[in-house]
């Protein structure tokens, strides 16, 4: 009798491009609602979000809207490598009020750049045991097809500090950058708690500058890309663009 | 932008520069002005004099064969000033696409829409016959790689980048120091190629591995499912001469990866050559010629059939069955998707539904009851016959019983005398006694309890072996409750695929009108539109807004400008709304065929999971019955045995009943 076949191999089968997964774990917590520029006018209001309280605006852009904005070029920068577009597969994962795996593994051409709205606390810790877990699956599967994998990438960003328990996630990173099961980068967005990023993430965190958000997705695409198009196995000697365009070292 | 640098050829003749075609890490391939025939590679930086003799030997070697089938330097191209080499003048080639476009089936099916198995076939042919020409010069390929070998929609085959050759002439050689993983055979895997002298075995790996691409759906050799210990890179798969295929895989610890096609769906000696390239061994010089490839192939291409049911499908004969089919009906991708042309839309497939329904229908709920009856033995069971003097001892009993009952009759005549009663007393006690004794010596009694208690225990014994029973049958029913909602949830969403094809389909056309619109409306710039109000100063202030064409215009963004009210606003929302009328959208043509295409084949796809799921749970269903049949099956020797020895109690039992006086005066046990 045949064997249970989990459903969206098909996807993996009919490519036999080796693969590039790249986790994009994103804040989306109420904080990233804030509005940065174009800001409207008062309406008096106030709201607490997040732990914070915030006047209430007519309109503007959002961090959240920024980061859409810069997941459009992500995939448009993408989009325009043909062969890269076969082989990076996002997935992106918000933590806001809860963990949520918006979208899960896809190839440049079945991923479509999502809405993201901002609500809620932030639950760091059970977004990076998410994002492990859904990496260590996504590997189990290449190799149950046959498919060869470069080292996946987690690229986290946030504009806070957890408000769970993130311990047991930065062990959990310690351990995989260990086994080289995947390397992780945190950003930190103004705002952002760097001592405890610190602890988190064996790289040293990135600082955001000037919410460049578009600079910063287009250094993700384009290093993906080398990646992408390295040896497999020796992805770790491929030299990266430095992030000095968008991030304080 | 950087100025192009004025170039002349070895005959001092001006080669006018027109546009950037390509660039790369060590050049730039620009097009020349007024000639579509040839292009010129431009270093980045000054070609060292190794590299200028490289290129005057590579021109010298041109000839008419070559340069049908290579980008081959055929003049060098000096800086105007300096006389110094800068590039070289090479054939121009117009629509040749990577190889990668057609090995890959996703990209084969954006670009070459058209092509189907044959084609690759004929495809590796050519590849192969390229290889063959290239070699006979003395010249190797060296960085064979999925995008330095262009091929046309005729399926004619180009090499580039002809300037990383190794070239070989009159004991001179040049050498080509570049390489991709997955085409370095595993005796070059992680060593360094600077200064190495390639030899012929060496491409000849690239070839066989581009050719093994081609045939089978992209995939590469040694990207099978390894099945030993540890997660090994690519490179060390490669290194350890695991081949993903053949008859001696698994001692390598490797099977071919699920979904492609193997060596049963091409002709033997053709996978001989595959094991001769990419087994151990192969590093020993053993790699086929191109010009054995050559002849396998054109076998493989003479043999070849088109399929009954989808005729984008060719298959080689000696395969029997249509290898993408088979793939496809096994919840596998439809390599070949509309290659025959047909029209690309989605829709379920009834009929393979029907008759899953029509399975599920027969597949009810059976009632396994369990029937006593068709476990009793064919003979019903000889009572056993009541042990000897329990006749005697009956008739004593009986006896006694009827002077105790004399003696009680006495009693009330202790009217008459007190003596009289006392006697019937005193009598009556004594032949109780005397009965009492009579009745637990008497064997009749003993047999009695011995049959009832086996009775009772035969019973007991029963009632296990139907609980037994009727929790199998328990387990069947919930495993039929089970199954069969799955297969009706998945038959739902098999139909529900269409109107969500619908909703993507729409999606789509709407994506396609945004952007359609939007583009409409970035063509209007501000800068010349004639707006009332709007004047050359407003224009260059909106402009320090980054307000640019139409599109960059909403009510919002132009407010927070300074100095634009409700009046000025308005224009401008009138002429934007303006420009957008003018707008025209064709919903029919919009979407381009290949993204049509391409979401119908994800529908198809998801659709063939879905049948191939629904497939394996009815079948699952149909087993059911007859596995808890079976499991019933099992019970029955233990059935007999037990209801034979109730029966056999029952008529043991019977006969005493018969003989009723004394079973009822033994009491209930």
């Amino acid at each position: 009798m045949a064997e249970q076949r989990p459903f969206g191999d098909v996807a993996l089968a009919i490519n036999p491009e080796p693969r590039c997964p790249c986790v994009l774990l994103i804040d989306t917590s109420g904080s990233m609602g804030e509005v940065v520029s174009n800001i409207g006018a008062d309406t008096g209001r106030t709201l607490q979000q997040d732990g914070k309280n915030y006047q209430i605006v007519s309109g503007g852009t959002s961090l959240i809207d920024l980061v859409n904005e810069g997941l459009h070029s992500f995939h448009t920068d993408l989009m325009n490598d043909p062969l890269a577009a076969q082989r990076i597969e996002v997935s992106v994962i918000t933590f806001g009020g809860s963990v949520q795996t918006i979208i899960p593994f896809a190839t440049a051409h079945d991923f479509i750049p999502p809405k993201l709205i901002a609500s809620g606390e932030t639950p760091m810790g059970a977004a990076i045991i998410r994002a492990i877990e859904a990496v260590a699956e996504r590997k189990r599967l290449y190799r149950q097809h046959g498919l060869h994998y470069y080292r996946p990438w987690i690229f986290f960003m946030t504009d806070g500090k957890p408000t769970d328990a993130w311990q047991t996630a930065a062990q959990m990173i310690r351990d995989g950058e260990e086994n080289k099961a995947f390397a992780f980068f945190a950003v930190g967005i103004e705002g952002a708690d760097f001592s405890i990023l610190k602890q988190i993430s064996i790289r040293k965190p990135l600082h955001l500058k000037e919410y460049n958000f578009r600079e910063m997705f287009v250094w993700l695409s384009r290093s993906q890309r080398k990646v992408s198009q390295s040896k497999p196995g020796q992805e770790n000697q491929v030299q990266l663009a430095s992030p000095s365009g968008w991030a304080s070292l | 932008m950087k100025s192009l640098p004025s170039l002349i050829d070895k005959n001092g003749q001006p080669i006018p520069l027109d546009r950037e075609l390509a660039s790369g890490g060590e050049g730039v391939v620009l097009t020349i002005l007024n000639n579509n025939k040839l292009v010129a590679k431009l270093y980045h930086r000054q070609p060292s004099d190794q590299t200028a003799e490289k290129l005057a030997t590579m021109v010298s070697l041109a000839n008419p064969e070559l340069l049908k089938l290579a980008a081959w330097p055929i003049g060098l191209l000096y800086h105007a000033q300096s006389r110094q080499v800068a590039g070289f003048l090479m054939p121009r080639l117009n629509e040749f696409q990577p190889i990668q476009q057609l090995y890959n089936p996703i990209q084969r099916l954006r670009c070459f829409p058209r092509a189907g198995w044959n084609f690759q076939v004929r495809a590796a042919i050519n590849l192969a016959s390229a290889f063959e020409e290239i070699h006979k010069i003395g010249c190797l390929i060296g960085d064979v790689n999925q995008s330095n070998i262009q091929v046309s929609i005729h399926a004619v085959i180009r090499f580039i980048d002809c300037d990383s050759f190794q070239v070989q002439v009159n004991g001179k050689a040049f050498l080509c120091e570049v390489g991709v993983a997955h085409y370095l055979p595993p005796e070059l895997q992680n060593k360094s190629l600077h200064g190495l002298l390639r030899n012929e075995n060496h491409d000849r790996f690239g070839l066989a591995v581009l050719i093994y691409q081609l045939l089978f759906a992209g995939r590469h050799p040694y990207a099978g499912v390894y099945h030993g210990a540890g997660d090994p890179s690519f490179e060390q798969l490669i290194a350890d001469f695991r081949f993903a295929q053949g008859p001696l895989a698994h001692t390598w610890k490797m099977s071919p990866p699920p979904h492609t096609p193997t060596f049963v769906d091409i002709p033997p000696d053709l996978g001989n050559l595959f094991r001769r390239a990419f087994e151990r061994g192969s590093e020993k010089n053993t790699r086929p010629s191109p010009t054995e490839w050559l002849m396998s192939l054109k076998r493989l291409e003479q043999s070849l059939v088109v399929c009954a049911i989808d005729t984008g499908h060719t298959y080689w004969r000696g395969a029997h069955s249509c290898v993408w089919c088979r793939l496809g009906a096994h919840g596998g991708p439809e390599y070949y998707f509309g290659v025959a042309g047909d029209v690309a839309t989605f829709a379920v497939d009834e009929v393979k539904l029907h008759e899953v329904l029509r399975r599920l229908r027969e597949c009810g709920l059976f009632d396994f009851r369990l029937a006593r009856h068709r476990f009793v033995p064919p003979q019903s069971p000889k009572a056993t016959p009541l042990p000897q003097g329990a006749q005697e001892s009956q008739s004593a009993i009986f006896i006694l019983t009827v002077v105790i009952c004399l003696c009680l009759f006495a009693v009330p005549f202790g009217i008459i005398h007190w003596a009289i009663c006392l006697g019937g007393v005193l009598c009556a006690s004594v032949f109780g006694i005397w009965l009492a004794i009579a009745f637990w010596t008497a064997p009749y009694y003993w047999e009695i309890r011995r049959r009832r208690v086996a009775l009772k225990d035969a019973t007991i014994a029963f009632e296990k072996i139907e609980a037994t029973w009727k929790s199998i049958v328990s387990r069947y029913q919930r495993a039929h409750y089970d199954t069969s909602k799955s297969v009706q949830t998945l038959i739902t969403q098999c139909y529900e695929l269409a109107s969500q094809y619908q909703i993507e389909l729409k999606e789509l056309t709407i994506k396609a009108e945004e952007m359609g619109r939007l583009r409409h409306l970035r063509l209007h710039l501000i800068a010349d539109a004639d707006i009332p109000q709007i004047g050359t100063r407003r224009k260059q202030i909106l402009a320090s807004s980054r307000m640019f064409t139409a599109a960059d215009i909403n009510d919002q963004n132009v407010r927070n400008i300074k100095g634009f009210a409700d009046v000025l606003t308005s224009q401008l929302l009138y002429w934007k709304n303006q420009v957008q009328q003018q707008f025209h959208f064709d919903p029919a043509t919009a979407v381009s065929v290949t993204d049509k295409r391409s979401l119908t084949a994800k529908f198809r796809n998801q659709h063939q999971q879905l049948l191939a799921s629904v497939n394996h749970e009815i079948t699952k269903l149909e087993s059911l019955a007859p596995e808890c049949q079976a499991s019933l099956n099992k019970l029955t020797p233990d059935l007999q045995r037990v209801v034979a020895r109730c029966e056999q109690a029952e008529a043991d039992m019977k006969i005493i009943c018969n003989n009723n006086y004394f079973y009822y005066l033994s009491g209930k046990y």
